[in-house]
């Protein structure tokens, strides 16, 4: 089964910034669990190669997603996007990009975050 | 079924996001326990992940309680060790049998899932939410006073 494409940008707590296609308790959910999926990763990474990640990219068959991870380095902040595999290539290239310009002219526009 | 309520909640966000992780994911092993779909390499899995997150989540608490100097941070330090060193042991210990019957797996199941999650909702209560009145999120006597003990 397809399921339709959401996206969230997450901060290093797991905290959701902004996001959409989901109900906000199911992307909390996701948001707490991957960032720290993603943290590990990336440690994991850096220790054995002294590198960091870029990009994170993966298939979850089932629901007929492609997951992409794209970090806004200067902010620390992740975009996390699932979209329809069905959906062309160069559309979700296309659909991909414009939220990340999105989230970083958001971030941009963000005040000094908060502690909390 | 541990039901999330202002009862448990610290009020800062960044924590009580975590916080219902670990809950949900205890709550999955009791559903897991009492539909019967419980099997050694779910449990395994699960508890696995439960750990993991656990230690990664204390990390970042601890981060924020010290920062903001509260005073409940060592305490909150000293039971977050005690708790993974518990349940690291628990772990080991699951790993070391070779030869678990479904009878006892459910069962070794069942006394792991009461230990581990009635540890973590007292102390969610009792220490974690004091974080939140250091923040000014709550008020000191919506609070239980903080217990020594460890385990
Ligand atoms: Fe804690």
């Amino acid at each position: 089964m397809t399921e339709k494409g959401w996206w969230i940008l997450v901060d290093k707590d797991g905290l959701i910034v902004d996001g959409e296609g989901k109900p906000k308790e199911e992307l909390e959910y996701f948001a707490a669990v991957i960032t720290f999926a993603i943290l590990s990763l990336r440690k994991a990474i850096w220790e054995e190669m002294e590198d960091t990640i870029s990009e994170i990219s993966f298939k979850v068959s089932e629901k007929g997603l492609i997951f992409h991870i794209l970090p806004l380095e200067e902010s620390g902040l992740f975009l996390i996007t699932a979209m329809p595999e069905d959906m062309p290539l160069g559309l979700i290239r296309l659909r991909t990009k414009e939220l990340y310009d999105r989230a970083k002219s958001m971030v941009k526009s963000l005040k000094p975050q908060r502690k909390i | 079924m541990i039901r999330w309520s202002d009862r448990i909640a610290t009020g800062v966000p960044k924590i009580d996001v975590q916080h219902k992780v670990l809950i949900r994911n205890f709550n999955l092993l009791e559903e897991r326990i009492n539909s019967r779909t419980l099997t050694y390499d779910n449990l395994k899995e699960l508890l696995l992940f439960l750990l993991k997150y656990a230690e990664w989540h204390f990390g970042r608490e601890e981060e924020c309680a010290a920062e903001h100097r509260c005073y409940i941070a060592e305490l909150n330090r000293r039971q977050h060790e005690w708790y993974i060193s518990r349940f690291t042991e628990l772990y080991e210990e699951f790993k070391a049998v070779e030869d678990w019957t479904e009878e006892r797996l459910y069962e070794w199941a069942a006394t792991v899932h009461k230990e581990l999650s009635e540890w973590l909702l007292k102390h969610v209560v009792r220490t974690d939410r004091h974080i939140g009145v250091c923040l000014g999120k709550l008020k000191r006597e919506e609070v239980p006073p903080p217990e020594e003990k460890l385990s």
